[in-house]
């Protein structure tokens, strides 16, 4: 067996010798790479029969190491600097040491222990990999704190050497590393990760010289990563997670606490052999009131100390002890007297296959108990909540197979029923605790108020990026009490025992509580919108405060496009006496939405305007919408104040972590510049409306009140600067010239138009006479009309419907539910205006339900059959004999309508459909034309060929 | 030695014509004579940067007079004479000059007869009638024109041969109904003051065919038949046009919508006078259709098609001289096609129709009731079938226009692909897109309503046909008189207008 030492060293003349001292007589091979030394370094070592290398300096640890390794030859590699000796007692047990060690092992940990250089008092000592096998692939990485590497993976194999038979003396150790040092190390270490390495790899020792330095916020930013990436292997490990440890045991605030808390857990679940973390993290729990918890720890801390011999130092001394035991028995005492707290999450489900795993994994963190009410799923929603029950046997799990009611609350209620906690937590599947292991330590720490519930702050998350969309509060956390449970088909809310009156006593939790909410969107659907309804009925018929319904009321409404019965919830819940927290603003938002709708008049919309200002001050919402309304009505240096103020406004509700009250002004923040650009190109201040346009595109880049208020600002014509400012915002998005020709031609910007067309988009508007381009016009309209119908018929866009004649739109809102059979009763001219159009391009379901309407187009039953004849006739000629069979089929065979065409017609009908012999009978009652005697004949032809 | 063409024309304000004419002319003619009797436009310029032989001559209401100071300019061998709207087809471009040489060699043969096609060009190019009339002759002091209007080539020595030249078919645009009609309005005070003047039964006997021609343009079916009457008792025969005026009067009948009974008996007269004229037959098929006597028209046409078989086989032989009843070819398959439809029977549906379309690809009903026949089938059979009539770029928007709802989005889709406009609406309804198809064909209907818009408002009156009021909401237009963004396209469109010059 062969041994080497390497050596870097740069002047260590007065150090070296007794380093090799301790090893002259094991060793076979010694390597010095030398980085510049100007003393008797070099002939030193050459003395002792050492080879010595040369290598520049370059603020490189690694560099010269890896040189030094590359020349070793021997089996093993002891790795030594200057100032490190093994000690008296165990440097001839080198060699025995070696040959005994297992095969496996591809290094040694040997004990170091650091002796101060100025006084020479023993100050620490740990383990230090210095001594490995000369395998293939070995490498420092990191210029300074330096590691080694096997190839690209942190060193492994290695085994620990127990102290007594070896032991290293670090003499040349400082207890205070120079500012100027640390300063330096920083920036060399800044300078590697700019050039490429990994930060990671310096995390720790970044710390601590920032540490070092006095710099906290950084050491501890530091100190946050390191401990994120969870254990290192490597010795000392431990070292940021103490530095943080130390931080927060100042912490006085809950927030901090339980920060704190979430530190030492992660700590012990990192090192649950080591003492001194069970010891933090009793003390955490301590401050949270979690006694029985803190006292588990405390014992398990002290049981650990007696017998550790972990690899990692422990700080804990024997003077500590006495104080430790004191502590345990003031913890034993509070744990007598408090007991824990019993937490129990709960959720209803139905097809939640997506988001059920995320929500079990989010309140597993917390929950004691997990009680989940499964409505109906048919997806894997409860082969998931199974699996999860296998994975974790130790956290109960009750799963209700119900079958859903149309009742939230009903649902709710059966979770209640079965919960035994102290407190419940019931949220939605998709409602996620950005940090779980706040919610134990928040109950514990409030234990002794008398709130009854808590509002948590909710994020609703744009589920694509991740993103923050807006905040809401809601009721989510609330004590287990006698007679609580909830109340409402849609939404429910939670009560306290039958009477009215008695109410919850609750509270906003803070931030530490943030509720990211993933499954929002922005607006229901208008089929959920009927439901909603309906069920909001029901459960005011049964008796429900309607006055806690208004809002949703009025959301449902809107969606449905009933704007005034919108405007006059919104309006209502305004003045209900409840009111969510942090969500007024929403319904003066919603209904000038809807008094935009209806066209109110200005006056109107600012007196809403001026209250939602007066009420939200620190809102930007409110100015906004007052100074969009001003620009309407052309009050330009008003308005223009109020965007400012707006937006003042805006950047320091930005500002606010979880603001208090929620916002909509993101969604028209877009147009708010559109106008803002419109009042100054409009008091003359050109390149300040060009910049608001550009802003404006740049939110929206399809705002077409910008894109035509900048045309504007060029009258209009191709100027160069305009167009290459928009190919320069454009320049990424597919297909956007498509888009911008629609929107300019449908805002009579003719050459823009064209430009983005590419061809002759507008030809109608060149020819010189008005009344030719009227006629043309007017025919073209007629031409198109009827298909734009049926399109509208297929799929809703209120754009257009509220552009064709009233009749026919009113047909179109009626066919989508938006409006009552009284707008349609006796329409039936309109009605029947384009029904051939609609039989040869509508898809069946549509023309189906659009013959249904008949009932309601006619006036009474006579003119009912009269119309049925007509649309019958129609179906007959666009080739539907099967529909138009159905509806003769609907004239009873008594009525007057009965008469001999309408035989010629059935019999036609029959014709078609191949059914000869019936024909010919009602031929036999048909008018006797030349047409019947045609079809007569046909009948008897194809009869005869055997068809 | 080569023979020497020279072409002929007489002109007055023709340079919408005359450049067309003159590329052809270069190419068979030596020689080129514009006889110019007054152009005010650009018609000058073009014949000499062309480098025709350019002549003047008064214009003194007299076509013939006009026409025979031209062939006095020309010193070719042989004279073609196309009016300024009357070009030889490609075909008879091509074997013009071997043509000539070959009648050239039988100096028995003096002049040529053409067939013309008479197309409408505000129809497509629908082919309406032809007509075969001497347009080519040899230079001889003999051969003249002969009438004030209406003028006649004549040979005075009477001894040479009118031959049929069957290559070189001409294609007139000049009886293009727009064309025709400002003719008319032209011809017709100078026919009804000579009318005025006529003092002898000869006299007015010779205009009543050209007054009701001029009737028949301007749509006075009453005039019309008053003066085709007239013609008929007087016994009048027009050269190469036997029937000429039944024809007329038997049409305007059908499209005045005269009682069946009358239209029956008129046809049943002109019937015996003319048996074998197709034109008749086809009239009463289109007459016992719209009476809803299927069978009584499918006889009828198939009558008509039997005598067409005689019609063509004669004017392969250069015998015959007009072929009227081909205008009405195209509406005779389609009449077959409609009955066969409603009786069922698919196959010959389709196969009518496409044989009126073989006359006349833009017959907008064949085309859809070919494809109405045809479903079911496979849309790649479909367009097959359909390419080989049609040219899937010129075509494209064509063929969408008039398939919607008939074809599959499939079909549509291949002939729509470069369509940009909104009728790529129609392809996404085919293709059960209503949501793009509602965006395009409404963006469209914007547009259609602020230009409307526009006009109603700047016209001298505004309009009082209430179109306006039936085809937009009051809701809607009522945004254009406030402050809003409708009201600021209107202006931006009116200042485009001023800006491009159009409005001043």
């Amino acid at each position: 067996m062969k041994i080497s030492a390497v050596y870097i060293a740069k002047n260590e003349a007065h150090n070296i010798a007794r380093s090799l001292e301790s090893i002259k007589d094991t060793v076979d091979e010694l390597i010095l790479v030398d980085t510049g030394s100007t003393d008797d370094t070099v002939n030193i070592f050459q003395s002792y029969g050492g080879q010595v290398f040369y290598q520049q300096w370059e603020d490189d640890f690694s560099a010269p190491r890896n040189l030094a390794l590359s020349k070793a030859t021997g089996d093993w590699v002891i790795i030594l600097d200057a100032d490190e000796s093994f000690s008296k007692a165990t440097r001839s047990n080198i060699k025995a040491v070696l040959e005994s060690c297992s095969s496996e092992a591809k290094g040694l940990l040997v004990n170091m222990v650091n002796y101060d250089q100025d006084t020479g008092e023993a100050l620490d000592e740990f383990y230090a990999l210095r001594i490995v096998r000369n395998i293939k692939g070995l490498n420092y990485k990191g210029i300074v704190h330096e590691q080694l590497y096997i190839g690209e993976d942190s060193f492994y194999d290695s085994q620990r050497v127990a102290k007594s038979l070896l032991s290293i003396d670090h003499t040349g150790y400082t207890a205070s590393i120079s500012k100027e040092k640390n300063q330096r190390n920083i920036r060399l270490m800044e300078a590697a990760i700019a050039h490429g390495e990994p930060e990671e790899r310096y995390y720790t020792s970044l710390y601590e010289s920032y540490m070092a330095l006095g710099d906290d916020e950084r050491a501890l930013h530091y100190a946050r990563l390191d401990v994120a990436r969870g254990r290192q292997s490597v010795t000392y490990a431990s070292r940021s997670y103490r530095g943080l440890m130390r931080y927060y045991a100042k912490a006085d605030t809950m927030e901090k606490k339980l920060e704190r808390h979430k530190l030492t857990a992660q700590a012990v679940k990192d090192f649950p052999e080591l003492p001194d973390f069970h010891a933090e993290h009793s003390e955490s729990l301590y401050q949270l009131k979690c006694y029985r918890e803190a006292k588990q720890e405390i014992d398990l801390a002290m049981n650990l100390y007696k017998d550790y011999d972990g690899i990692e130092p422990c700080l804990l001394t024997e003077e500590m002890i006495p104080l430790m035991e004191k502590r345990q028995r003031e913890i034993a005492a509070m744990a007598e007297k408090y007991s824990d707290i019993k937490i129990s999450a709960c959720v209803i489900v139905k097809n939640e296959g997506k988001n059920i795993y995320s929500w079990l994994e989010n309140v597993s963190v917390f929950a004691d108990e997990i009680i989940i009410n499964d409505t109906g799923s048919a997806d894997n929603t409860i082969e998931i909540i199974t699996k999860f029950s296998e994975e974790k046997p130790d956290l109960p799990i009750i799963l209700l197979q119900s079958e859903w009611q149309e009742d939230f609350a009903l649902a709710k209620n059966q979770c209640l029923e079965e919960a035994t906690g102290d407190w419940i937590v019931f949220t939605d599947a998709d409602e996620l605790f950005v940090e779980p292991e706040y919610v134990k330590g928040y109950l514990y720490y409030l234990r002794n108020e008398e709130t009854q519930a808590f509002f948590v702050p909710m994020a609703n998350i744009e589920k694509s990026d991740g993103s923050v969309i807006n905040y809401f509060n809601a009721l989510r956390i609330f004590r287990r009490l006698e007679g609580l449970h909830y109340e409402g088909r849609i939404h429910e809310s939670l009560v306290l025992g039958e009477d009215e009156g008695r109410e919850l006593l609750t509270k906003s939790a803070g931030k530490s509580l943030l509720i990211n909410h993933t499954g929002y969107s922005r607006e229901i659907s208008p089929q959920k919108a009927q439901r909603n309804l309906r069920l909001m009925t029901l459960d005011i018929e049964n008796g429900q405060d309607i006055r806690k319904l208004y809002r949703y009321l009025a959301e449902c409404y809107y969606m449905l496009k009933d704007y005034q019965r919108a405007l006059d919830n919104a309006l209502l819940a305004t003045q209900s006496p409840y009111q969510p927290i942090g969500q007024q603003g929403d319904m003066y938002w919603l209904a000038l939405n809807a008094m935009e709708k209806l066209r109110y008049a200005s006056e109107d919309r600012l007196v809403l305007a001026d209250t939602g200002i007066r009420l939200f001050p620190d809102l930007p919402d409110f100015y906004a919408r007052r100074g969009m309304i001003l620009t309407e009505i052309e009050n330009y240096g008003e308005a223009i104040s109020l965007f400012q103020q707006s937006l003042e406004l805006l950047e320091s509700y930005s500002k606010q972590e979880v603001p208090a009250e929620s916002s909509s002004i993101m969604s028209i923040l877009h147009e708010l510049y559109a106008d803002l650009g419109l009042c100054l190109a409009k008091i003359g201040e050109k390149s300040a409306a060009e910049a608001m346009f550009k802003t404006s595109l740049n939110i929206n880049p399809w705002t077409a009140k910008a894109l035509c208020g900048w045309a504007d600002l060029y009258h209009g014509k191709l100027d160069k600067d305009f167009l290459t400012s928009l190919a320069e915002i454009y320049q990424n998005t597919a297909d956007y010239k498509n888009v911008l020709q629609t929107i300019f031609t449908a805002n009579g910007l003719i050459e823009l138009a064209e430009y983005f067309g590419g061809e002759d988009a507008k030809a109608l508007i060149k020819v010189k006479s008005y009344s030719w381009i009227y006629n043309q016009a007017m025919k073209d309209i007629a031409a198109l009309l009827p298909y734009l119908y049926v399109c509208l018929l297929e799929h809703y866009d209120e754009d257009y419907v509220q552009m064709v004649p009233t009749g026919l739109g009113n047909i179109v809102k009626y066919f989508h539910g938006f409006t009552k059979e009284a707008a349609v009763r006796g329409h039936y001219e309109e009605y029947k205006a384009f029904i051939k159009e609609i039989f040869a391009m509508a898809t069946p379901s549509t023309i189906n339900k659009y013959i249904e309407m008949l009932s309601v187009v006619s006036r009474d039953d006579s003119e009912l059959e009269q119309h049925l004849i007509e649309v019958a006739g129609m179906l007959l000629q666009g080739d539907k004999p099967k529909l138009a069979l159905e509806l003769y089929n609907q004239i009873p065979a008594g009525s007057r309508q009965a008469n001999e065409k309408f035989w010629q017609q059935v019999g036609i009908c029959f014709y078609k459909l191949r059914q000869y012999q019936e024909a010919l009978e009602c031929f036999q009652r048909g008018v006797k034309d030349s047409k019947t005697i045609t079809y007569v004949s046909w009948c008897r032809e194809a009869m005869e060929s055997g068809n | 030695m080569a023979i020497k063409i020279s072409a002929c024309v007489i002109v007055k304000n023709e340079e919408k014509n005359l450049p067309r004419w003159l590329a052809c002319m270069k190419k068979v003619a030596d020689e080129i004579i514009v006889v110019d009797t007054g152009s005010t436009d650009n018609t000058v310029a073009l014949a000499k940067e062309a480098g025709a032989s350019l002549f003047y001559f008064e214009w003194i209401n007299d076509f013939a007079a006009a026409k025979n100071y031209a062939i006095e300019q020309a010193t070719g061998d042989w004279i073609i004479f196309l009016d300024a709207d009357d070009i030889f087809t490609e075909g008879a471009q091509k074997v013009f000059r071997q043509e000539i040489e070959r009648f050239n060699r039988d100096n028995s043969v003096a002049c040529l007869l053409c067939r013309t096609l008479e197309v409408d060009a505000d129809n497509d190019n629908r082919v309406f009638t032809t007509s075969l009339m001497p347009r080519i002759f040899r230079r001889s002091p003999y051969i003249r024109y002969k009438g004030a209007i209406h003028e006649q080539l004549e040979n005075a020595q009477g001894n040479k041969k009118m031959v049929f030249a069957e290559k070189l078919e001409t294609v007139h645009t000049g009886y293009s109904s727009s064309i025709v009609r400002s003719k008319t309005e032209r011809n017709l005070p100078i026919l009804l003051s000579e009318l005025e003047k006529a003092t002898t039964d000869e006299e007015k006997n010779r205009l009543y065919p050209y007054l009701m021609d001029a009737y028949n343009t301007l749509g006075d079916h009453d005039k019309i038949q008053l003066y085709a009457r007239k013609c008929i008792s007087i016994g009048y025969r027009m050269i190469g046009e036997p029937g000429h005026f039944y024809e007329v009067m038997t049409m305007s009948m059908f499209n005045a919508g005269k009682p069946l009974e009358e239209l029956l008996a008129a046809l049943d007269e002109a019937e015996t006078a003319f048996p074998e004229s197709p034109f008749f037959p086809f009239v009463r098929a289109m007459a016992l259709e719209k009476e809803e006597d299927y069978i009584g028209a499918e006889q009828a046409v198939l009558h008509g098609l039997e005598l067409r078989k005689i019609v063509d086989d004669n004017m392969r032989h250069g015998i015959g001289t007009s072929d009227t009843s081909i205008g009405l070819l195209s509406y005779a398959y389609e009449r077959l096609g409609n009955i066969y439809t409603l009786k069922g029977d698919r196959g010959k549906a389709a196969e009518n129709y496409l044989l009126a379309l073989k006359q006349h690809k833009y017959q907008v009903d064949s085309l859809r009731g070919l494809c109405h026949a045809l479903a079911g089938a496979d849309d790649v059979e479909i367009i097959e079938l359909l390419n080989s009539l049609y040219d899937r770029e010129k075509d494209g928007q064509f063929i969408v226009k008039s398939l919607r709802g008939i074809v599959s989005g499939g079909v549509l889709s291949y002939y729509g692909k470069n369509l940009h406009g909104f009728e790529g609406g129609y392809v996404y309804m085919a293709r059960g897109r209503y949501d793009s198809a509602g965006v395009k064909l409404g963006n469209k209907y914007r547009e259609l309503i602020q230009t409307g818009l526009l006009a109603a408002n700047n016209m001298d009156e505004y309009p009082k046909d209430g179109y306006l009021k039936v085809l937009v909401s009051d809701e809607y237009r009522q945004l254009f008189d406030q402050n809003t963004k409708e009201r600021a396209a209107l202006q931006r469109l009116k200042e485009y207008r001023v800006r491009a010059g159009i409005e001043d």
